[in-house]
């Protein structure tokens, strides 16, 4: 075996305060005593100590403010007393001046990530205190696979699986970190140390929810970053983030923790090329080694075999934040809301014809014209909603507001809950001819790597484009006509599926498959050279 | 086949018995349950393992390796039965541009 990095626990220092929280605290300090009585403390304040306040957090020559504070108050003034089991601070959070994203109504869905999300690291002391280290691996991965926990980039792949896969790739014959070591058998890889990235890549189009969240709680996805470089004994951390403003206040959360030494792993923020597939995890982990962002053909996960080789851990900054807010207050907590196969809240673009195009935070479960109505509702009629956004799936206007958000609730669309996304069509509009926009985008994204991907995707385009095109009018007499079309792209499509080193050609193959069940009506009235919008008359 | 050794074009069940990852074709002996990746950045549509596996393989229109079994959704991972354990073997070795790959399976 030859791990030779952080199986010892980082240094151990104490998460210092923000400076600006000094004054508060300071008052206090004074009196604390020297306490070379209590390296375990047994005071009556200790049951209001939160559990994951470990022993680490009590070096020599660090006091905890609160011990001699009044009452049974453990936390510096103003700093909210955290607790797993306790509920996290609830309300509007991130309304009013200053913050990047506004809620309309009063009660904005269940906010979580979004309840707690504060700009700068003081006010995020405040509403969440310090980061509540746990150790390398075990405890936060157990406490990760009980939240159900998955993965909000669009695989929804259990988190924990993915860091105990790390875990596993890091340390391959004890499984763990701090394992005792044993001679490799020849011939064993040498795993290199771990690093986790944090992925805003977000190259959806329609998708804002990666930079509102950045935008909103830089410090909570620092924080859920840190964690699992903690859990995986990672010695790099990245954030690949969008241009933007997202990625401006992303650096410069990262530059307040660095001057703070709230960090235990350095964290490096790159910005990402803004293509479509730049948010793939492995296209994510190219433009991090300096190659084009494009995904890769690996056989191997990238748990295995990542950045230059060492065991990566790619999550999207959303899965990062709900993970520090499942290290702070419980997996328990995190489960009272959502579905039982799929607990707590997710972040949803919406977009298209509504009211304020924008993000909400909802439990799984939740119906999609609720997640419409959070946003102001439909400004016109609805002709058909889109899920998951350019590579989702259409859903009829008749069953798509009722339909919930969770992965039972949506198969039997053969859709998925994906990265959050719920478009709106009006019913003027022609769902085709909007497919064939985004087809044609897709395959103009295509990364030029695979061949069925390079030939099928345009000529897909083509297709759908002759699909969308009304019989007589734009079709030369002798050519193709809508119906035609149609079944060339369902052809096309399920020639395409499947056959790439990424899922970009099964993302474009779902679309039009699920364009080709919704939009019908619209192929026949086509073929008959005219055009019903997306509406279903009768 | 200039550049390949002799012994990874000798029968596949003289293949080292190594550690999946120490094998360049792929690992673990011929009768373990084994599955197929293709390294679709690197075929060329060149066709040699249609034409050497065309139990399993068939060819779309461009020349590209498609997988026949209608159950297979995608050609990411075919499942190779083991009367075919050799055969894809010898379809792994002869792919001129070394984009196939036997994985076992699970």
């Amino acid at each position: 075996m030859t791990v030779e990095h952080a199986d010892s626990p980082p240094t151990v220092t104490a998460p210092v305060p923000p400076p600006r929280l000094a004054p508060a605290a300071a008052p206090r300090e004074p009196a604390a005593p020297p306490g070379p009585a209590s390296p375990v403390d047994t005071g009556p304040a200790d049951h209001e100590r939160p559990d994951h306040q470990g022993p680490d957090h009590q070096g020599p020559g660090h006091e905890r403010p609160g011990r001699q504070g009044p009452g049974r108050e453990p936390w510096p003034a103003g700093v909210r007393q955290i607790r797993i089991g306790a509920p996290p601070p609830t309300g509007p959070g991130i309304t009013g001046t200053g913050h990047a994203v506004t809620t309309v109504g009063a009660d904005a869905g269940t906010q979580r990530v979004l309840a707690v999300a504060a700009a700068d690291l003081a006010s995020h002391y405040r509403r969440c205190g310090p980061v509540p280290w746990r150790g390398p691996g075990g405890p936060l991965l157990a406490e990760i696979r009980d939240s159900g926990l998955t993965g909000r980039g669009g695989a929804a792949f259990p988190t924990w699986r993915k860091l105990s896969a790390v875990v596993a790739a890091a340390h391959p014959h004890t499984g763990r970190p701090g394992g005792r070591r044993r001679v490799a058998p020849s011939g064993t890889r040498r795993a290199g140390t771990p690093v986790v990235v944090a992925n805003a890549a977000e190259g959806e189009p329609e998708s804002t929810k990666d930079a509102t969240l950045l935008a909103a709680a830089p410090h909570l996805v620092l924080d859920g970053l840190q964690l699992a470089a903690e859990a995986v004994g990672a010695g790099e951390a990245y954030v690949q983030v969008k241009p933007g403003a997202a990625a401006e206040v992303v650096r410069r959360a990262v530059v307040e923790r660095r001057a703070a030494g709230w960090d235990r792993c350095r964290i490096e923020v790159r910005e990402a090329p803004a293509t479509f597939l730049a948010g793939e995890a492995s296209a994510v982990v190219a433009a991090l080694e300096g190659a084009p962002a494009r995904p890769r053909a690996h056989w191997r996960p990238l748990a295995d075999d990542g950045l230059h080789g060492r065991p990566t851990l790619v999550h999207n900054v959303e899965t990062l934040a709900h993970l520090a807010m499942i290290a702070r207050w419980g997996a328990a907590w995190f489960r009272c809301v959502g579905t039982a196969d799929e607990p707590g809240t997710l972040l949803v673009t919406v977009t298209g014809a509504v009211a304020a195009p924008g993000v909400v935070e909802v439990p799984y479960g939740t119906p999609l014209g609720e997640l419409v109505a959070l946003r102001g509702g439909a400004t016109e009629p609805v002709g058909a909603l889109r899920l998951g956004g350019y590579a989702g799936t259409w859903l009829p206007a008749d069953v798509g507001p009722g339909v919930a958000m969770s992965r039972e609730g949506l198969a039997p669309w053969g859709a998925e809950p994906g990265p959050g996304l719920v478009s709106v069509l009006p019913a003027g509009a022609c769902g085709l001819a909007e497919t064939a926009r985004i087809v044609a985008y897709l395959a103009g994204q295509n990364a030029g790597q695979c061949g069925p991907c390079v030939s099928g995707l345009p000529q897909l385009a083509r297709a759908v484009a002759g699909m969308a095109g009304v019989a007589g009018r734009n079709t030369a007499p002798d050519g193709e006509n809508p119906a035609q079309s149609a079944s060339r792209a369902l052809r096309l499509a399920a020639l395409v599926a499947g056959r790439g080193a990424c899922h970009h050609p099964d993302g474009v193959a779902r679309l039009v498959h699920s364009a080709l069940r919704t939009f019908a009506a619209d192929i026949r009235a086509h073929a008959q050279g005219h055009c019903i919008g997306s509406t279903h008359p009768g | 086949m200039p550049g390949l050794s002799q012994r990874r074009r000798t029968a596949p069940d003289d293949a080292p018995d190594g550690h999946p990852d120490s094998t360049a074709g792929g690992g673990g002996p011929a009768v373990r349950p084994a599955r197929l990746w293709i390294d679709w950045t690197a075929c060329d549509a060149r066709g040699w393992c249609a034409e050497l596996l065309p139990e399993l393989l068939a060819r779309d229109p461009a020349g590209y390796p498609l997988a026949r079994a209608a159950s297979a959704q995608t050609t990411r991972n075919i499942t190779i039965p083991a009367p075919l354990a050799s055969h894809a073997r010898r379809a792994v070795d002869a792919c001129p541009r070394l984009a196939l790959r036997l994985l076992p399976d699970g």
